[in-house]
């Protein structure tokens, strides 16, 4: 959707605002979702409280549910679909491909071998998000290192060499099921891959925040450049963007934030693949654009998808599950509404 | 000089691509690389980019040593221009414009309102300046070409480097875009294309480049460069060079061509719809 700056700018960017201030209504909302509803009015108590003297008219479990269920778990909700959607816009830009999603060099296969490795161990939850962290990172590592040796054009071997890593370590996750233990180990390994953001707590939020917010941070900063890059690397070069230098940058960053949700949260698929084409329908292919609208987006998304999976029913259903449900159907939708999907 | 390349070899691998260049143009010149496929003009150009490392002489665009400069001081000085591609998303034209102004920006910002001028004094100094709101994938050749261009002219180098900046092009946009580079080389850009066209490049240029087998054959004003010995040396053909237009012009036509088969004659009878 092209449009001459400055006019087409503006536009955009109230796009973004307008995404970022729904994200805001939908969080608010979201507290009065659940077993114990918190109303706007009894949030809004809690919160001010805090720094003003209130006098207490909400139910002191309240506090509770807030403080360590609800709000971990919308902070949590939109960390993770920002993640996704910004990692999935900076691997599109970089390989220049448009079905670039997140798992592209092997981060989530990775951190999925690393938690099955650990629940089978018989690690605690601590435990096994961080060995899904680190084996996230060394997997991308390793494709790094691997496609660095091999000759021919740089972004195929990265290409090619996550291909082949992610599927070998699909293989190890695998035969870990194999030997696990069918009524212990199994179902866990089982219900991690499907993705979830139950069992989110403050411990949990606090350990992925760091890294989410440098990888973002760097994200956001390299938008531009990220754009320059689509043109290939010695056109970028041309202009003054040292690819060599840039897109190390912008691989290390998303990273870092895709095996950070992934860590947390286990795989969620396609919101790193939706949510970008979504929003170049919005805002248009440009960076600069194009990766805050998907941080925005994002979030948005991932948030109210965990509401519906976690509300649905009395049990919850896994997100993982529901991102597909929702996000393959919308996928075809936007390819046959507009037909170019990029 | 705005471009000087001293003993510039180069190797990839064991395969000499180049050998021994040597060759300046001076401000406001535009010259002509011409050699038949594959002789290392790209080679060539990717040297003088910083795209290319490890060669053998030295390179200086506008007083500075090539292989000492960052990306973006090199940017600053020498802009490319690549065959009219397809990226692999949609921008705008505009958009598109803008990008070249990246090298000036400072730090990792996106452009502002002063390169957003740039990029529409660009887009207006080639009088594209309407295409500035459509997509760019979806323009024809001759219009991505030109917008490209612009995209150089936003970086404000003052050399421009363009591959083959008519290839694909019809004839119409061909004669049009090259009006247009000579007289930006007119206006004081230093410019250096490759070229397959012997013609063309006497008609717009200010000096040729001739290359063959890696080395320089002939460097010089058109006029006393390209003739028929040229054209034989270079491709192997044989034609008579004919001057044209008081000498303006240079035409070859190629000899000892075959005889060919009588052309038919060609009835053409519309068919009306309605039959």
């Amino acid at each position: 959707m092209p449009s001459a700056s400055p006019q087409g700018g503006r536009r955009k960017v109230l796009i973004i605002l307008i995404m970022l201030v729904l994200l805001a209504c939908t969080a608010i909302l979201s507290f009065g979702l659940g077993r114990y509803p918190i109303t706007p009015a009894e949030l809004a108590g809690i919160v001010l409280s805090r720094f003003f003297p209130i006098e207490q008219f909400w139910a002191d479990t309240m506090v509770n549910v807030f403080f360590n269920v609800r709000l971990p778990r919308i902070i949590m909700a939109c960390l993770v679909g920002c993640c996704l959607s910004a990692a999935g816009c900076a691997y599109q830009g970089i390989f220049q491909n448009p079905m670039a999603s997140p798992d592209i060099l092997g981060a989530t296969k990775g951190s999925a071998f690393g938690a099955s490795l650990a629940i089978i161990a018989g690690f605690g939850a601590q435990l096994t998000m961080l060995m899904a962290f680190g084996f996230g990172i060394l997997t991308v590592v390793l494709v790094w290192l691997v496609s660095s040796r091999a000759k021919g054009k740089r972004v195929m071997s990265l290409i090619l060499a996550g291909i082949v890593v992610s599927s070998l370590f699909e293989a190890g996750t695998s035969y870990i099921k194999l030997v696990a233990d069918p009524n212990e180990a199994l179902p866990k390994i089982t219900y991690w891959l499907m993705g979830s953001l139950s069992g989110t707590t403050r411990d949990k939020v606090s350990f992925v925040f760091l890294p989410m917010l440098i990888g973002l941070a760097i994200l956001f900063v390299l938008r531009w450049q990220l754009g320059v890059l689509t043109m290939g690397d010695e056109e970028a070069r041309t202009m003054g963007v040292n690819a060599r230098v840039v897109r190390p940058v912008i691989i290390l960053a998303s990273t870092l934030i895709t095996a950070a949700a992934v860590s947390v949260c286990g795989a969620i698929g396609w919101v790193g693949l939706v949510i970008p084409h979504l929003c170049r329908r919005l805002v248009g292919s440009n960076t600069r654009y194009l990766m805050p609208a998907s941080m925005a987006a994002g979030a948005l998304f991932l948030l109210i998808v965990d509401n519906i999976s976690r509300n649905l029913y009395a049990t919850e259903l896994p997100i993982g599950i529901l991102t597909a449900f929702v996000g393959a159907p919308f996928f075809l939708y936007l390819m046959m509404k507009g037909g170019d999907v990029t | 000089m705005s471009i000087e390349v001293k003993h510039l070899s180069f190797s990839y691998g064991n395969r000499q691509v180049l050998r021994d260049i040597s060759f300046s143009v001076g401000k406001g010149r535009l010259l002509s690389v011409l050699g038949p496929n594959g002789v290392g003009k790209s080679t060539l150009f990717r040297c003088i980019l910083g795209l290319l490392h490890g060669f053998q002489g030295e390179i200086t665009v506008d007083g500075a040593v090539v292989s000492n400069l960052g990306a973006r001081e090199l940017a600053r000085k020498v802009a490319y221009i690549p065959q009219s591609n397809y990226p692999a998303f949609q921008y705008s034209v505009f958009d598109m414009v803008l990008m070249g102004t990246t090298a000036q920006s400072r730090g990792f910002s996106p452009p502002g309102p002063k390169q957003e001028a740039a990029a529409r004094d660009a887009l207006e100094r080639l009088d594209i300046g309407h295409l500035a709101g459509r997509s760019y994938t979806r323009l024809s050749g001759g219009e991505r070409q030109l917008v490209l261009i612009a995209r150089a002219l936003a970086q404000q180098s003052p050399v421009l480097l363009m591959d083959e900046p008519t290839a694909n092009l019809d004839y119409g946009n061909q004669i049009r875009v090259l009006t247009k580079v000579r007289a930006l080389a007119d206006a004081g850009y230093t410019i250096v294309q490759s070229t397959h066209n012997p013609e063309q490049s006497y008609l717009f240029s200010h000096q040729i480049l001739a290359m063959k087998d890696g080395r320089v054959l002939a460097h010089g004003a058109p006029g006393d460069v390209m003739n028929e010995d040229l054209i034989r040396a270079l491709y192997g053909i044989d034609a008579e060079v004919v001057p044209l237009r008081d000498g303006r012009m240079r035409v070859c036509i190629p000899r000892d061509l075959p005889t060919f088969s009588p052309c038919e004659q060609v009835e053409y009878n519309p068919v009306s719809s309605n039959q």
